[in-house]
């Protein structure tokens, strides 16, 4: 990679700079915070420092003035290297790239479409490629685009093969409108399993080439122990641009006016109360209830009946054990944990862990031996 | 293109011809130092006996500036670095503000500022003060910014003033290239001019074809609220309208009321402290014009401004702060 170096603007006094000289020699060696030239504005002589190691090349010639914050070197790992950043940068100015959402770019890279035939006002969006596609008749056969109504089945990969993956591959197969494509998992001892009948195709690392094959329309995450985890696949699936689904079982109830984000999976027997919202990315285990008028964040992942009363409020990338009660106005932080059985109806701050002491004891029934 | 320090010039020089009785008041202004931030250089040289420097006393030369103005003078006071504004308030706000409306005279004065930081200049003279004289009545609070005519927004400030105006200036833009006037673009976003003077600006990244956020900001948050619109488009398809104010007080309701009615979502950002501020002035405007529209305010962080420049990204609003605060305004949404 290389690195340009620019002089900043020090004092308001200036326009410009002269670049008195250069202490380090073109395509020389250099080192971090070594000083490659000094540049003197009205007010001051600047030495400029390199950004880090590497071979430096030259741009602006001593005694020549230059611009702020436009390059007068760069630092690069190799002499070709820099002399083709030298080159590129006195030829005439690039070609400007289309502005387009990270979305439309996923999307017309996958159809084969130069971006740069849309006609659009300002930035291309997702919207634009589909009409672009329309148009020319390439969307609307085959599996199309989740947002095409020509293909309502849509192709769903399922992100971990483990024992979450199981519940979101069985919440999924009750939808006729979904196909489970199949499951990507880092444990390799798991590649020739099937998970309900998916197959489990590979590591987490393919998904992008998946996606841009057209693989699916879809993913969710299925990990549902560590929202850390959850939280990484998730945001490793966003930077390819790839929608997510919502996993909710049929026998979840999700009330009017209820939001709901993208990528939660919602178990058997769940419910989310009118006007409540839940953010991206949440794993609500069965017999949950986000009631009326929540705010659930993004990122978090609960055991069996956690159930909140109204207006509580969960952060992102917060546990919760198993049998929880949250009373009215309660709040969790971001990143804390609640361990199972609470009830609990104050703010935990985040990062903070909500024990509970209870004390239970087994004691065996024919204490007194004689049968 | 001319950059924003050469257009206030411009603006500052127009009206010095146009008008025999403009007359510029201030530290430091005469060549060959030509002020602090080189927006009068020249001026004296060309009108010697109108541009006059004067000891460093904001109170003394503010009300100077107020008895010329009383006595039919049009005078431009520049206040060196904004922070010194609080200086001059009790001329402003107890008498230049008050004079026009209990004798009814016109009290044309213009007291020019630059306010804000980003320049490693420290906590006394990087701050953005403007709020201080937000809902002074008689008192003009107007923000220019980089997209504007700034040329003809001062020129027109000073000739057509008839009461006080504090015209605030933001440091970061004096390098910055000012906006062909009447430019309809700046790419990637198109630009409506609003207001009955056009100075309220309305700006899509996508020709106004589609809003999920209204964006309010002014002065050096402009280029700032662009950057983040910008990003927010091209990450997560969220298309935000971004208004750049102009006029803060009195205040003007429109395109911000419009825009907010479509988008039902407003975040505003400024580079003052954020509470009791501009921000919260125009949220409980739009809350009663827009009622349920969903709204947050960013500012700067709670600390003094420190010069070292880290520290100071640290406290001043950054791009990634505008992306944040509007992605977690939209959270939950089902767009």
């Amino acid at each position: 990679m290389i690195i340009a170096i620019e002089v900043a603007r020090q004092d308001s006094n200036s326009e410009d700079f002269l670049l008195v000289s250069w202490l380090m020699p073109d395509l020389s060696q250099v080192r971090k915070g070594q000083v490659v030239c000094l540049a003197e504005t009205q007010k001051t002589v600047i030495e400029v420092e390199a950004p880090c190691d590497g071979v430096l090349v030259q741009l602006l010639p001593e005694s020549h003035r230059g611009r702020f914050n436009a390059p007068v070197a760069a630092v690069g790992k190799d002499e070709p290297e820099c002399l083709g950043w030298r080159d590129s940068m006195r030829s005439a100015p690039a070609k400007s790239e289309v502005a387009a959402t990270r979305k439309a770019k996923s999307l017309a890279e996958r159809h084969g479409i130069d971006l740069a035939e849309i006609v659009a006002q300002g930035i291309v969006g997702e919207k634009e490629v589909e009409d672009h596609l329309r148009a020319k008749g390439l969307l609307g056969n085959s599996w199309g685009h989740p947002g095409d109504l020509a293909s309502p089945r849509r192709r769903v990969l399922v992100i971990g093969a483990g024992l979450g993956a199981m519940q979101a591959v069985d919440i999924l197969l009750n939808d006729p409108l979904v196909e489970v494509v199949g499951c990507l998992d880092d444990d390799t001892s798991l590649a020739a399993v099937r998970i309900l009948g998916a197959p489990v195709l590979g590591t987490v690392s393919i998904v992008g080439e998946l996606w841009k094959r057209g693989a699916f329309d879809q993913a969710v995450v299925a990990v549902s122990n560590d929202v850390h985890i959850r939280r990484r696949l998730f945001l490793a699936c966003k930077e390819h641009g790839i929608p997510m689904a919502n996993a909710i079982d049929p026998t979840a109830r999700i009330q009017r006016g209820a939001k709901l984000g993208e990528g939660n999976v919602i178990c058997a027997h769940c419910h989310v109360g009118v006007g409540a919202s839940l953010g991206d990315n949440n794993f609500l285990s069965a017999y949950c209830s986000a009631e009326h008028h929540t705010r659930w964040g993004s990122h978090i992942s609960t055991g069996p009946g956690c159930l909140t009363s109204a207006l509580v409020e969960v952060g992102d990338l917060v546990r919760l054990g198993t049998g929880i009660f949250l009373e009215p106005g309660a709040s969790l932080g971001e990143g804390s944990v609640v361990a199972s059985g609470a009830v609990f109806g104050g703010h935990l701050k985040p990062g903070h862990i909500l024990k509970v002491s209870t004390r239970t004891q087994a004691i065996p029934l024919d204490r007194g031996g004689a049968k | 293109m001319r950059d924003c320090r050469q257009a206030l010039h411009d603006g500052l020089a127009r009206a010095l011809e146009s008008d025999a009785k403009v007359i510029l008041l201030g530290e430091d202004l005469v060549d060959p130092y030509g002020g602090a931030f080189k927006v009068t250089r020249g001026l004296s040289t060309a009108h010697p006996q109108r541009v006059i420097q004067t000891p460093i006393s904001e109170a003394g030369f503010t009300g100077l500036a107020t008895g010329l103005a009383l006595g039919g003078w049009r005078p431009v006071v520049e206040i060196m670095f904004g922070d010194f504004t609080t200086l001059c308030v009790d001329q402003l706000v107890n008498h230049a503000a008050k004079f026009h409306r209990i004798y009814g005279i016109p009290v044309p004065l213009i007291l020019r500022a630059p306010m804000g930081g980003r320049r490693g200049y420290g906590p006394t003279h990087s701050q953005s003060l403007e709020t201080l004289f937000l809902g002074i009545d008689g008192l003009a609070v107007v923000s220019a910014n980089e997209l504007l005519p700034l040329d003809q927004l001062l020129s027109e400030s000073i000739l057509q003033a008839r009461g006080p105006v504090l015209f605030v200036e933001n440091k970061s833009m004096y390098g910055r290239p000012n906006l062909e006037p009447d430019a309809d673009r700046i790419d990637p976003f198109a630009i409506r001019r609003e207001g009955s003077s056009g100075r309220e600006l309305l700006l899509s990244p996508c020709g106004f074809s589609r809003a999920d956020l209204t964006i309010a900001a002014h002065g050096g948050m402009v280029p700032i609220a662009l950057e983040a619109a910008t990003a927010l488009a091209m990450e997560d398809e969220i298309f935000a309208e971004v208004h750049a104010a102009c006029e803060l007080f009195p205040w003007v309701p429109d395109p911000l009321s419009a825009s907010v009615s479509r988008t039902r979502a407003l975040l505003t950002c400024e580079e003052s402290f954020p509470e009791f501020g501009w921000g919260t002035g125009i949220a409980a405007k739009l809350h009663e014009a827009v009622p349920g529209a969903r709204i947050a305010r960013i500012g700067s962080r709670s600390g003094s401004i420190p010069a070292m420049r880290t520290a100071e990204e640290r406290i001043l609003p950054q791009v990634r702060d505008l992306v944040e605060a509007a992605r977690n305004l939209l959270k939950g949404d089902t767009r």
